[in-house]
């Protein structure tokens, strides 16, 4: 998996392609948004409309990510998450914490 | 005076072939890493008549420290080679892999800062171990014992034993690799152990029910789990789940799940409860990035009804004799997420002929060689397919599904499988 990050109206959007599977990168995303957060940057978007595999070990990451930017008056939206994805997020409930927006633009406005 | 040349050359040949076979000799009669290289020093030091002798052994896997001193072979009152000394003899080795000779420490610009009183060595030999022409360590001989130092016919002798020796210390090292990794896989196998007799043993024999579960690991231990809990003479919980992540820390995470919900079952007769409870307690014990899934119901069979409750499971499938399929959603969301959360519970009844089919992400995600998972159509057609058989004949049948779609494909995840039908 990879990350890419830019800004958009202050909130770091993340773009992350490949596949979201058990290995170091894809843990390694909470350590991204960990290291976010002690620059001050706790408004992330996710963009997840290259991931070709979502695992578990990319929905450990995700929540992990979640819990650390609220934690710290963050927040986190989920952009763009494929159909594979979404019923992931739909049979674990996660859908209710975590929304998913269609376009980056759109949950990026969204953001508090 | 020419024959007296061709005597002494003669003499050192046999002397060099002497101390070769002393060391085949000697090394012969072990495998053990540390005794081979001790006798190797043992003969230099004998043989070259000099105070101490070393070998130093490039340790591959670290990068900052590259040799690690095995063992060092002492003949003198004076100090162990001084630290930073080795550091710069490993660095000047590496970068040039032949042999070193130095007879006068004070006047040699290859090791500055040296020649001190306090420094206790005055000549030294070194010679590169090279096996299929990499650098694999350095064979160390210090300060002769005569006036004139170390000769080039030392550097010759010293070069032949490296030479010989270093296939026999690679070999030892190899094995004794080979011996920590079987140690390794002992351990493992234990694990592995462990864990199946976590799981049940048999598969619970309820009146008026016929109910089979089973679980295959990707590796030699897994992060899939089920249980059979026995709660009084007409509930039992049936719980089926899936820890994030795989082998050793996902394991270990499911022993100590199923103790948090065999500990809970006994007292807590609502599902809902139940995982609610056992979340928190999960919340507690694990870090941000694991959480588990799990499908978890009280069967009453007194009454015929499943109670349950679903953290984020892949629902489960209820197949009705009419081949009408409900998934069971209700509950909430993964374990260990969320400290404070209440997880909801929903109840079925079971109507003769029904069958319930809990089942972990492995199965439906069993990936073949083009990318294609097993998916949930292929395991419902099976399943319809075969509502006829015993439970325990049910799973072999997907189980075998399985096999077909992958065609060879090593499974990447933990399958397993709980069936359950109502006679």
């Amino acid at each position: 998996m990879r990350i890419k990050e830019t800004e958009k109206n202050g909130v770091v959007v993340l773009t992350l392609s490949g596949k979201m599977m058990l290995d170091a990168k894809s843990a390694g995303l909470h350590d991204y948004v960990k290291n976010l957060i002690e620059q001050g940057k706790t408004k992330v978007v996710m963009d997840m409309g290259k991931i070709t595999w979502f695992g578990s070990t990319g929905l450990g990451a995700l929540l992990a990510s979640y819990t650390s930017l609220k934690d710290n008056d963050g927040d986190l939206k989920v952009a763009r998450a494929t159909r594979k994805i979404r019923s992931v997020f739909m049979f674990t409930q996660i859908i209710k914490v975590l929304e998913n927006y269609d376009t980056v633009d759109e949950a990026v406005a969204a953001i508090k | 005076m020419n024959d007296l040349t061709e005597i002494q050359k003669l003499k050192s040949a046999v002397k060099e072939l002497s101390v070769l076979n002393d060391i085949a000799t000697a090394v012969s009669t072990t495998n053990d890493l540390d005794q081979v290289i001790e006798l190797i020093v043992h003969e230099c030091v004998n043989h070259l008549n000099v105070e101490q002798g070393a070998i130093l052994l490039l340790d591959i896997k670290e990068n900052d420290d590259q040799f690690r001193t095995i063992v060092r072979e002492v003949y003198t009152e004076t100090d162990i080679v001084p630290y930073h000394f080795g550091v710069q003899l490993s660095g000047w080795m590496i970068k040039n892999q032949k042999p070193l000779l130095i007879n006068d420490f004070l006047n040699d610009d290859r090791f500055i800062n040296l020649a001190d009183e306090k420094f206790p060595i005055d000549s030294m030999l070194s010679v590169p171990l090279k096996t299929k022409g990499n650098l694999i360590g350095v064979l160390n001989v210090f300060n002769k014992i005569n006036e004139e130092g170390f000769t080039l016919d030392d550097q010759r002798t010293l070069s032949i034993i490296a030479t010989q020796s270093a296939q026999v210390v690679e070999n030892a090292r190899l094995y004794d690799e080979e011996q920590s990794l079987k140690k390794i896989e002992e351990e493992l196998n234990f694990a592995t152990d462990i864990q199946t007799n976590l799981l049940p043993k048999l598969n619970p024999k309820i009146y008026g029910y016929d109910i089979a579960g089973k679980s295959i690991p990707a590796k030699e231990v897994g992060g899939d789990y089920y249980d059979f809990i026995s709660i009084d003479e007409d509930k039992n919980a049936i719980c089926l789940g899936d820890i994030s992540g795989k082998g050793m820390p996902a394991a270990m995470l499911m022993a100590n799940l199923q103790a948090t919900l065999r500990g809970q079952a006994i007292f807590t007769s609502s599902a809902g409860e139940c995982l609610t409870r056992a979340n928190k307690l999960l919340y507690r014990s694990t870090d941000l990035q694991k959480f588990a899934t799990l499908f978890y119901g009280i069967l009453d069979s007194s009454k015929d009804v499943l109670h349950f409750s679903n953290a984020g499971h892949d629902p489960p499938f209820l197949i009705s004799v009419d081949k009408a399929t409900t998934r069971l959603t209700k509950g909430g969301t993964v374990l260990g997420f969320m400290e404070d959360y209440q997880f909801e519970e929903d109840s079925v009844i079971l109507k003769s002929g029904d069958i319930i089919i809990i089942y972990s992400d492995g199965i439906t995600e069993a990936m073949n060689g083009n990318d294609e998972e097993y998916g949930e159509e292929k395991l419902l057609t099976i399943l319809k397919k075969n509502t006829l058989l015993k439970a325990e004949e049910i799973i072999e049948k997907i189980f075998e599904s399985i096999k077909l779609h992958v065609k060879g494909v090593p499974q990447s995840d933990d399958i397993t499988i709980v069936v359950i039908k109502k006679n």
